[in-house]
């Protein structure tokens, strides 16, 4: 079979070279996959194709040979028309202040020499094929109207407007949630077969990647480290970093650290409410619940997890339980004691022994304060610690350091000077200070890369051990939940609608949405080809 | 510390800065570099008005050089216009620490609390900024009387309303971020939240709006002093040189007018320039 | 509806405390009584002077027979004329109105458009140079630009433009009557717009280059679109936010900085009116001439919002 698309010997450089000597093919009805981690080159590489490199980028030497023989670098460009792209963040990737219709419309109009009225006919028919719900309608609607799933369809209803024989598709499902992606991964199939699309995918998920490529190519450092067929590469990896990544998905850390049946935290029929719609007088008339009427008990040593989708009250729940958050009804029971956020000095006890760890390394520490004396201000807030002098402290977090496997010197450094990775250690050990007997992990290691995700989860669950903690792990990654809590709940619209051991709800779930939220895994993606 | 590197390798950063500091040096030494050392350079010769720039006069049996030429009351222009820098940059400071005062405790306050206390902090700044800043500073020089100090503190009292908008801003968005609500969780105090960990990040913001302050602050004085509200005659002010001589336009003598307006718009051109120096730093910074 | 009904009952609050603010900062100001009146006036005269003004009133009453006043456009009378304070201003105010109209709008016309166009090309020799000027505008103070302005147009290079360095808006021909003389707008408003110009050029510049980092931009440029269609078509639109804000913010900051402008070109607007009567110590005058430029400033403010709310599907309706 010929190629559409024809990469030869790529090398594109910034400041420095970060894609160097790349070479595949994409074929007619076929998906070529990268993959790599962030840093891997492979988003530069899907613009260099796209001809959408920033000004401060430049190809340094290389072909790309399209349909027709057309030199992608040399001739007009044939952008828009016979290769398009999708993006990875829907949201910010449509004009917000344009009518999706009309964002359509817009290539149909420009490139084919469509009037309004033959381009409005089009667009209603490509999200008809993009499965767009009331297709006549969501022409005039503004992005902000749609959901993330939608705007992604009326992405991909705008790529394949000009009817191109090439998709890029840029991490096109990443942003979204995991019930979300199965459906845009079984759309974009379905599209591919009958246009016969030649389709470049971009991805860190190699469970993605092997439910729908047909090639692979595994990138790192800007190199190609292994390509070839999909199933190949993936069943047998032969380079190491290939089987470093394919090993990095969460396995299952079995045991737990010494648990009890005394109740530690406990949350009562708690709920949060918003006010989102009023009418002329002010008076509300739509109140949005972001918890509705949540309860469960989590014991000493505990492992619980909380999973569900995005906007489904799981972080909210936890400033709700980290007293951050007033909730509107109900209450959190600590040790027994009724939580009072009022009462400054129960809450700074309650303080010292339950501490939180969220999602973001890079706003998760003051970026003008040293990590020594970030971690000393934590120690200081325990009553031991506020007795030591200052180079005892700085001991105490020498040590703490050591324990989440970090370095002395680092403790003169700002937090400028570590990746992501580290920064999560870091704001570990700082939770640590206070000697907590509670965490509540908020997406703790959703922004890292997967071979740092499955480090930081087992560095966790050492701790966790040692210091017999216990955690509420908070997460839309259900194999993060299933690798290391005892218990899961799980959240939608608000509600705990399933609960029990990670066992059970995992190999035999009663609710339809938890079965659904299952089946939608990536790894379980069995599409029909 | 590479702000300050990276202040010092802007250019125009630099020659702001320069050309700020030569002025604050000949403010500070005040009599002892002028050619005339009267208090306010004030020594008036009605005979001697409107010299050409190197005239040699003898005054008193002494011989008097106007390096610059002499004004219309005969004083000696260059020891005036030295002497009308102090106006500028003692208004332009203490108007500035004000603003700054008021500015960041209010602005911070409401930024961190959110809820009541902002929205009664925000009708405030809102109301306080409905009243454009050169009526408001006319009435408060009003209300307490025309003279030095009065246009210091009507300065300053309308300057902070930007100040606090800024700060408000910042706060809002810091109090998102993560290490902000760690630090909550860790149950330190607000007080230390706000200066320790919030306000250090909020510092680029806050020089940039300072520096832009410093400028307005000269801009409004002058202005003043043109109007006769601000520095009262004899002390001499850049506004009140212009307003003694921009009758002299149609004539040769146009440039005792020029010079002063000159003077001012590059004292707030160097403060401007130093301001966007500061901007850029931070910026590379992150 | 509930979006400007909410919008115009905040503009209210914000009026209402203007108006506080306002009086009792000239409450501050010690009594003219016996000043205005003349040294030797009788007792009598200043008492009834004291009265007349409603000085003899304990300050409460005052502020509430000022705000009620006021409310019904009542702004008391002068000082010294004792023409009532809104006829003054409604001579004067239409004359300020246009000028400061004329200016905002081309400032904001060629402020837009240069800096657009200085957004395509960020780091140009050329973009540096406009931008330089652009400072310089900002820096200089308004009454010596006014001044350089009059003299260069109005007398030096008066043979070429044949504009004078003064005048009004309205000329009172001996034999033909009042007349509009719209050759005198030129250079005052030209004055007044600079400072304008040079902070919407720089503002437009710097929302329209953020615009063009913004993923959707990318997205055009995948769909092959030419750079002018993209510009007109997807930044134009998003970067105007920003300069609209500022440009109603400092329309009412341009009815006060007249002051200076009309004062060099004796324009006969509001500035000069306030600045005659700051020379008389006539307060009424003042005060009234603070309110009204503020209330317009509010109300600017308000429709500015309510349009956007139309305009950026965006913006919270709540």
């Amino acid at each position: 079979m010929n190629p559409i698309l024809q990469v030869k010997n790529l090398t594109v450089a910034f400041d420095k070279v970060v894609v160097k000597d790349v070479c595949f093919s994409v074929y007619p009805g076929q998906t070529t996959a990268i993959v790599g981690e962030s840093g891997s080159g492979k988003t530069v590489t899907s613009m260099a194709v796209m001809g959408l490199l920033p000004p401060s980028g430049r190809i340094i030497s290389g072909e790309i040979t399209g349909v027709n023989r057309l030199d992608y670098i040399k001739n007009g460009s044939p952008v828009g028309t016979e290769i398009s792209m999708v993006f990875q963040d829907p949201m910010s990737s449509l004009n917000p202040s344009m009518r999706v219709g009309s964002q359509v419309g817009e290539s149909l109009r420009v490139h084919l020499g469509l009037n309004a009225r033959e381009a409005t006919q089009k667009v209603i028919e490509l999200f008809t094929e993009v499965e767009l719900p009331s297709p006549r309608e969501t022409l005039n609607k503004y992005p902000h109207e749609l959901s993330g799933g939608q705007k992604q369809r009326v992405m991909i209803a705008m790529a394949l407007a000009c009817e191109p024989s090439v998709l890029v598709a840029d991490e096109p499902t990443t942003a979204l949630d995991v019930t979300v992606q199965a459906t845009i991964l079984n759309l974009l199939q379905k599209l591919q077969k009958e246009r016969n699309l030649g389709v470049l995918f971009i991805s860190h998920d190699l469970e993605v990647v092997r439910s729908i490529a047909q090639h692979v190519i595994v990138m790192r450092f800007g190199e190609i480290v292994e390509q070839g067929l999909c199933l190949d590469v993936l069943d047998s990896p032969s380079h190491p970093y290939t089987i470093e990544l394919i090993n990095s998905r969460p396995k299952k850390i079995c045991e737990g650290g010494v648990r009890s049946h005394q109740s530690l935290i406990e949350v009562k029929n708690l709920g949060l409410e918003f006010t989102t719609s009023r009418n002329f007088w002010g008076n509300p008339t739509k109140r949005f619940k972001a918890v509705d009427d949540v309860s469960f008990i989590i014991n000493t040593g505990e492992r619980v997890g909380i999973v569900g989708e995005s906007g489904c009250g799981k972080s909210t729940l936890g400033l709700l339980m980290l007293g951050l958050e007033k909730p509107s009804k109900g209450e959190v029971v600590w040790k027994n004691k009724v939580l009072n956020v009022e009462d400054e000095k129960s809450m700074k006890e309650f303080r010292r022994e339950a501490q939180p760890v969220f999602q973001d390394p890079f706003s998760a520490l003051n970026p003008r304060m040293k990590i020594g004396k970030a971690i000393c201000e934590a120690i200081r807030q325990t009553v031991e610690g506020k007795k030591l002098s200052s180079s005892q402290q700085l001991q105490e977090a020498k040590s703490l350091l050591l324990e989440v496997g970090l370095q002395e010197e680092d403790l003169e450094k700002f937090p400028s000077s570590f990746s992501g990775g580290m920064r999560q250690r870091i704001v570990l050990a700082r939770a640590l200070a206070v000697k907590p007997i509670f965490l509540i992990l908020d997406e703790s290691v959703a922004a890292l890369d997967l071979r740092i995700q499955s480090q930081i989860l087992e560095l966790l669950s050492e701790i966790q051990k040692n210091r017999s903690l216990a955690y509420l792990f908070i997460s839309h990654d259900l194999d993060v939940i299933r690798a290391v809590c005892d218990r899961v709940l799980v959240m939608k619209d608000g509600r705990i609608i399933e609960e029990g051991s990670t066992d059970e709800v995992f190999n035999s779930p009663v609710d339809s949405y938890t079965k659904h939220l299952l089946e939608s895994r990536p790894g379980k993606l069995n599409f029909a080809s | 510390m590479n702000i300050w590197r990276e202040l010092i390798s802007n250019k125009l950063a630099l020659i702001g800065g320069t050309w700020i500091m030569l002025w604050v040096s000949i403010a500070i030494a005040g009599p002892i570099l002028r050619p005339d050392p009267s208090e306010n350079a004030n020594n008036q010769h009605l005979d001697l008005s409107l010299l050409p720039p190197g005239t040699e006069v003898n005054v008193d049996g002494e011989s008097f050089t106007f390096l610059l030429g002499s004004d219309r009351y005969g004083r000696d222009f260059l020891s005036r216009l030295m002497a009308g820098s102090v106006i500028s940059l003692s208004v332009a400071g203490i108007a500035v620490a004000i603003s700054l005062l008021i500015g960041l405790l209010l602005g911070a306050w409401a930024g961190y609390k959110g809820g009541v206390v902002d929205t009664v902090v925000s009708w405030f700044l809102q109301v306080v900024w409905s009243v454009p800043t050169l009526l408001m500073v006319l009435a408060i020089t009003l209300a307490f009387g025309k003279g030095f100090w009065q246009v210091f503190v009507a300065i300053g009292l309308t300057m902070w309303v930007e100040v606090a908008r800024i700060v408000r801003g910042q706060f809002i968005s810091l109090r998102e971020l993560e290490y902000v609500k760690a630090a909550k969780a860790l149950g330190l105090s607000d007080f230390k939240i706000m200066f320790k960990h919030m306000l250090p990040n909020a510092m680029g913001p806050i020089i940039v709006v300072a520096a832009a302050n410093f400028a307005a602050a000269i801009l409004i004085e002058a202005g003043l002093s043109f109007l006769g509200v601000g520095a009262r005659i004899p002390v001499p002010s850049w506004g009140n040189i212009v307003k003694e001589h921009y009758h002299l336009l149609t004539t040769d003598l146009a440039w005792l007018a020029v010079l002063p307006g000159a003077l001012i718009a590059s004292l707030v051109l160097a403060f401007t320039w130093l301001g966007d120096g500061f901007r850029q730093a931070f910026d590379v910074a992150k | 509806m509930r979006f400007i009904l909410k919008r115009l009952l905040q503009g209210l609050g914000v009026l209402l405390g203007t108006l506080t603010l306002v009086f009792f900062i000239f409450s501050f100001v010690p009594d003219p009584a016996r000043e205005l009146a003349g040294q030797t006036e009788r007792e009598s005269v200043v008492q009834a002077f004291r009265h007349k003004h409603g000085l003899d009133q304990p300050i409460h009453s005052r502020y509430i027979s000022f705000i009620s006043n006021a409310v019904q456009g009542d702004l008391g009378s002068s000082y010294i004329t004792d023409r009532p304070v809104m006829e003054s201003i409604k001579d004067a105010l239409p004359a300020t109105l246009i000028l400061a109209s004329v200016a905002m709008f081309f400032a904001t016309l060629f402020g837009i458009a240069i800096g657009l166009v200085l957004a395509l090309f960020p780091n140009s020799k050329m973009g540096d140079l406009v931008l330089s000027i652009c400072a310089l505008g900002m820096s200089a103070p308004s009454f010596v630009v006014a001044i350089l302005v009059a003299w260069l147009f109005g007398y030096v290079l008066h043979s070429y433009t044949q504009l004078p360095m003064t005048g009004g808006m309205i000329i009172v021909d001996p034999f033909e009557g009042p007349r509009l003389a719209w050759a005198h707008l030129i250079l005052p408003a030209f004055t007044l717009g600079i400072r304008p110009l040079a902070v919407i050029i720089q503002l437009s510049r710097n929302s329209a280059i953020e615009v063009l980092s913004q993923p959707y931009i990318r997205t055009a440029k995948a769909k092959g679109l030419s750079r002018s269609r993209i510009l007109f078509r997807h930044v134009l639109r998003n970067s105007l936010n920003p300069v609209l804000t500022a440009t109603s913010g400092w329309f009412a900051s341009m009815l006060a900085g007249a002051v200076f402008v009309e004062f060099v070109f004796g324009w006969k607007g509001m500035g000069l009116l306030m600045f005659n009567a700051l020379e008389r110590g006539d307060l009424p005058i003042v005060m009234g001439c603070t309110l009204v430029i503020s209330t317009i400033f509010v109300l600017v403010n308000v429709g500015v919002d309510i349009l956007y709310g139309i305009l950026d599907p965006r913006v919270e309706r709540l």
